[in-house]
């Protein structure tokens, strides 16, 4: 177990030392694309938004950060096992380490993110929230979400489908516009909100939402209930994995 | 306790010879109505049964293709048996394709900690080990410096060192994990000596007949995925020349 960990570890820390270039320079090139989304979303649609959300840059910059951590991250855990396929042929070790690196490279990164998005929303003014406390505990559940019942499906489509990654890229691209990232719910006709609501990113960035601009909690068992539906997701998601694990060096290999 | 570390009953793998766009998605949901119409299976081994006991060291010999490391790949678990049964008793250490254990952007220290825990030692260990492994290598002047910047014999050395600081219980070896310099190779080999008589359990795939005498008690030749000999060394080497039409050397 102790060996496990310290291979999992080393292997998140190279990670993300490899994306982040190594140093905190490396760290504002990955900044820079919420950043720019930002700035596109901002100037297109805060005239249309902005009457209708209060706040609405602080709405903004809370969506795109929480959904750029589900894109970038989700993509970078689907490549892993390929990217490592010398690896994965060569040395006998859990193969959930490649995924689970890859994944926490990803968290690294995103928890700095949200330290700058915090420093940027006292920027725009938005006045502080006890329930800004709470933070920590939409980001296990969203950390559940991704590295749980996403990444260890995607690592295994992603070595079985040489064109896995660009199928992904499509599907992440439409979901930004399936999640409310940058309008709000109340925009979308009645019928078509309860679908966008069974979104769980959708239910990640309103939660964060309303903790940190509106100062409203998520509910004790709304969370509870929440995290044990991601858990419950995930056990499953870990079952599929340990299912391909002995063959994920074949699918690589082809 | 049972005193083989590695047991394998008619193993054998298969492989299907694709075309580049064979692994994508469309072309695996047109594989439901027509299963694999373009893939041509291969057999890179075939009913082969294996034993080693605790202790012994065997070599695995035969020309290219033979399926000499795709058995190595399969008794390390690294690739799924097509058929057949296996099972082994112990850790497996695995000296194949070494190389791809580094990070190559990282520096020689950073690569050393990563190494160390995919060899399997744990953090503390290389800690601790850590002036020992870049003693042995002898390039404590690069210890800070990115591991691109290193010649391809000082990469190796880095590498060779860490592995060979690893706790061995069963290693499965290639021979070719020693493409370095003179000088870390003839530590290498001395180590090999030294586990051969701790009782370290190796199994060794080599082209190379001396090494197999040197280091190995017992052979078995595959050729096309089949086990076609087993013996001694020197037995299997003669058998092995004649087969192949190639002067041994033989006294």
């Amino acid at each position: 177990m102790r060996l496990y960990f310290d291979r999992l570890f080393q292997m998140a820390r190279c990670e993300w030392l490899l994306r982040e270039q190594s140093n905190l320079f490396g760290f504002m090139w990955t900044l820079l694309q919420p950043l720019l989304l930002f700035i596109v979303f901002y100037g297109l649609f805060t005239k249309w938004m902005g009457p209708k959300t209060p706040n609405y840059g602080a709405f903004l910059v809370i969506g795109i950060v929480h959904y750029n951590f589900f894109q970038n991250t989700t993509s970078y855990v689907l490549t892993s096992l390929r990217r490592r396929a010398a690896l994965l042929t060569n040395f006998p070790m859990p193969r959930d380490l490649f995924v689970f690196a890859a994944g926490l490279s990803g968290l690294a990164s995103h928890l700095l993110e949200v330290l700058v998005m915090f420093a940027f929303l006292i920027f725009l003014g938005t006045p502080f929230r006890s329930t800004w406390f709470l933070i920590p505990l939409i980001l296990l559940l969203e950390a559940v979400l991704v590295l749980g019942v996403f990444s260890p499906l995607l690592a295994v489509w992603g070595a079985q489908f040489s064109d896995f990654d660009r199928i992904w890229g499509l599907l992440t691209t439409m979901g930004m516009f399936l999640t409310p990232v940058f309008y709000p719910l109340e925009i979308i006709e009645p019928s078509k909100r309860e679908l966008i609501r069974l979104n769980p990113v959708a239910v990640i960035i309103g939660m964060s939402r309303r903790a940190i601009i509106d100062g409203q909690g998520p509910g004790v068992l709304r969370y509870l209930a929440i995290l044990a539906i991601f858990a419950a997701l995930s056990a499953a998601s870990y079952a599929y994995f340990k299912r391909h694990e002995p063959h994920l060096a074949d699918y690589v290999l082809t | 306790m049972s005193e083989y570390a590695i047991e394998a009953s008619n193993l054998g793998k298969r492989y299907y010879l694709q075309t580049r766009s064979s692994r994508t998605f469309p072309r695996r949901v047109l594989y439901w109505f027509w299963p694999r119409v373009d893939e041509r299976p291969i057999w890179a081994l075939r009913h082969v049964d294996l034993a080693v006991k605790r202790g012994e060291a065997v070599g695995v010999i035969g020309p290219n293709g033979a399926g000499k490391t795709t058995l190595l790949q399969v008794l390390a678990g690294l690739l799924a048996p097509s058929e057949g049964k296996m099972r082994v008793r112990g850790r497996i250490s695995s000296f194949m394709g070494l190389a791809s254990a580094v990070y190559p952007e990282l520096t020689v220290e950073e690569n050393l900690f990563l190494m160390g825990t995919i060899f399997g030692m744990t953090r503390a260990v290389v800690k601790k080990k850590i002036a020992e492994i870049v003693e042995f290598g002898d390039f404590g002047k690069y210890r800070h410096a990115l591991f691109t910047q290193l010649s391809a014999g000082y990469q190796m050395r880095v590498i060779v060192s860490a592995a060979l600081h690893a706790p061995i219980d069963i290693l499965l070896m290639d021979e070719m994990v020693t493409a370095g310099d003179a000088i870390i190779s003839e530590r290498f080999w001395a180590k090999m000596l030294d586990l051969r008589k701790q009782g370290t359990t190796i199994v060794l795939a080599s082209h190379a007949m001396p090494l197999i005498e040197a280091y190995c008690s017992r052979v078995i030749e595959l050729n096309r995925g089949r086990l076609v000999n087993a013996g001694k060394p020197a037995t299997a080497a003669r058998a092995y020349y004649e087969r192949h039409g190639v002067d041994g050397g033989a006294d």
